[in-house]
């Protein structure tokens, strides 16, 4: 999974609000807010990348290691993968 | 004081990350002025922009005053979320009906124009079709179980004088603007939107491209929509413009050709002159021209008839002088004062009523107006509510 490649949902509409962002898709009527770290993934993704290409990245601008990030980071992609907002790329 | 204030915040807000005469002094802002201050915000629609001026130190916010502004710029946006998913579902009925159409302000300039789509909220959906369009564009609405505001005033109305018209859906709640033209009046009748259309370009909402206007008809609408929309421009469009004078491609030759051939170039004018009182910015030299635009005193009294106090009825009049035929203007005064049932039922429930007493007397005390009648109204011609006897008052020859 970690070498999968993921890239925002072109069916994702988002706007950022402060700090947050808020994301939902064209076909359902939730509205996601997204805080944190969630954001930082979410705008690392911008550009399609695996997720041990933005453990790498994270870890280099927050100097935590990647074992403490790895799992969140999966973890964070994966729910937004699961409402559709990211989509591995082919 | 409130006043003062809270339009001296709204000044800066609107006017943040643009090259002004001067940086606006940061604003303090006390309960009373704060609650004006964010009612101001809502209605402008400029909180993406409230928050990045307080993040910059433009406004000096309490704790809670942020959390309330936060609030305030996070509803705005789940809005315009709503809104754009609605454009989606309306591209599907418009393409499945083979409906072409543009995108106008909103959505196409927030994701175009502005650094980030959040500094530019919108409430509604504005659509521009082209005349031969305009109905079947209202059946597919009706169709799909959106609900017109108000009828017109007789068959046809729209698409020979008309600007469009507004549509809702009940489950949604959101305003779908159905235009023909840009506005309502003489302006919006000797312009050409066919033009505006066959220029259109797309931009991306949800993974789909949808048309816009270009960068020049993109321009020319947000100018007559903050030069023509309130006697006192709000700050949305002004900075809109602002937008696309910096960052927009802007034909100027285009644009030269509209303003004489459409007779708006006293409305852009106008529409600069508010842009650099209001906002204090310094635009760029493209718009320079625009700002010697010779005015004649046929299109001063135009314009004036949008802004002043009796708009609708000042509109209603100017728009005769776009009318070209005697049988077409005729044609359009039986309308407004003989229209159908339907539209004085819808205007029942209004402030202005909907009896052809009223309609008459309205359109009557104008037309005496504009011919220098004195109509008696303070020495007990028909005061609201009174006698509805129309009395002309006259020297009698005998007197």
């Amino acid at each position: 999974v970690s070498t999968t490649a993921f890239r925002r949902s072109e069916r994702a509409l988002w706007r950022r609000v402060g700090a947050s962002v808020l994301v939902t898709m064209v076909d359902h009527d939730e509205v996601h807010e997204l805080t944190g770290g969630a954001v930082v993934v979410w705008e690392e993704l911008a550009t399609p990348r695996a997720i041990d290409d933005v453990v790498r990245r994270l870890v280099r601008a927050t100097g935590m290691t990647a074992g403490d990030l790895g799992a969140q980071v999966t973890a964070c992609i994966q729910t937004l993968a699961d409402i559709g907002a990211l989509e591995p790329t082919a | 004081v409130i006043s003062g204030v809270v339009d001296q915040a709204i000044q800066a807000i609107a006017g943040w990350g643009l090259p002004r005469r001067e940086v606006p002094a940061s604003v303090d802002l006390g309960d009373r002025q704060w609650a004006s201050l964010v009612g101001r915000i809502r209605l402008e629609r400029v909180s993406g922009l409230a928050v990045e001026t307080a993040a910059a130190g433009g406004l000096r916010l309490t704790d809670e005053q942020a959390d309330q502004l936060f609030g305030v710029h996070r509803d705005a946006m789940t809005w315009c979320l709503r809104v754009e998913k609605k454009l989606l579902a309306l591209d599907d009925v418009f393409r499945e009906g083979e409906l072409g159409y543009a995108v106008l302000k909103g959505a196409s300039i927030a994701h175009t124009m502005y650094e980030e789509p959040c500094l530019r909220p919108f409430g509604d959906l504005d659509l521009l079709v082209r005349s031969r369009d305009y109905e079947r564009a209202c059946s597919l609405l009706e169709r799909t179980g959106h609900a017109r505001r108000r009828p017109e005033p007789r068959g046809h109305f729209d698409v020979r004088f008309g600007k469009g018209s507004v549509h809702k859906h009940p489950d949604d709640g959101v305003e779908v603007d159905l235009h023909r033209t840009l506005v309502l009046g003489p302006f919006g009748l000797w312009m050409d939107p066919e033009r505006l259309l066959d220029r259109a370009v797309p931009f991306s909402v949800g993974g789909r491209q949808i048309l816009r206007l270009d960068d020049t008809g993109m321009f020319v609408n947000v100018a007559m929509h903050a030069a023509l929309g309130w006697e006192v421009p709000r700050v949305s469009p002004l900075r809109d413009m602002a937008e696309l004078a910096c960052r927009g491609e802007i034909d100027e030759r285009v644009l030269d050709d509209w303003a004489e051939r459409w007779h708006i170039g006293a409305v852009l004018r106008h529409a600069v002159e508010e842009l650099k009182r209001a906002l204090h910015v310094e635009i760029s030299g493209r718009l320079e021209p625009l700002e010697h635009w010779p005015i004649s005193s046929r299109e001063r009294r135009l314009l004036r008839a949008y802004s002043s106090g009796r708009r609708t009825s000042g509109t209603a009049f100017a728009t005769l002088a776009a009318i070209p035929s005697v049988r077409a203007k005729t044609a359009y005064i039986w309308a407004l004062t003989v229209p159908s049932r339907d539209f004085l039922q819808a205007r029942a429930s209004s402030r202005s009523g909907g009896s052809y007493l009223r309609r008459w007397r309205f359109g009557w005390s104008t037309v005496a107006e504009r011919a220098g009648l004195n109509l008696g109204r303070s020495r007990g011609g028909f005061p609201v509510g009174g006698e509805p006897v129309l009395r002309v008052e006259r020297p009698s020859e005998g007197r």
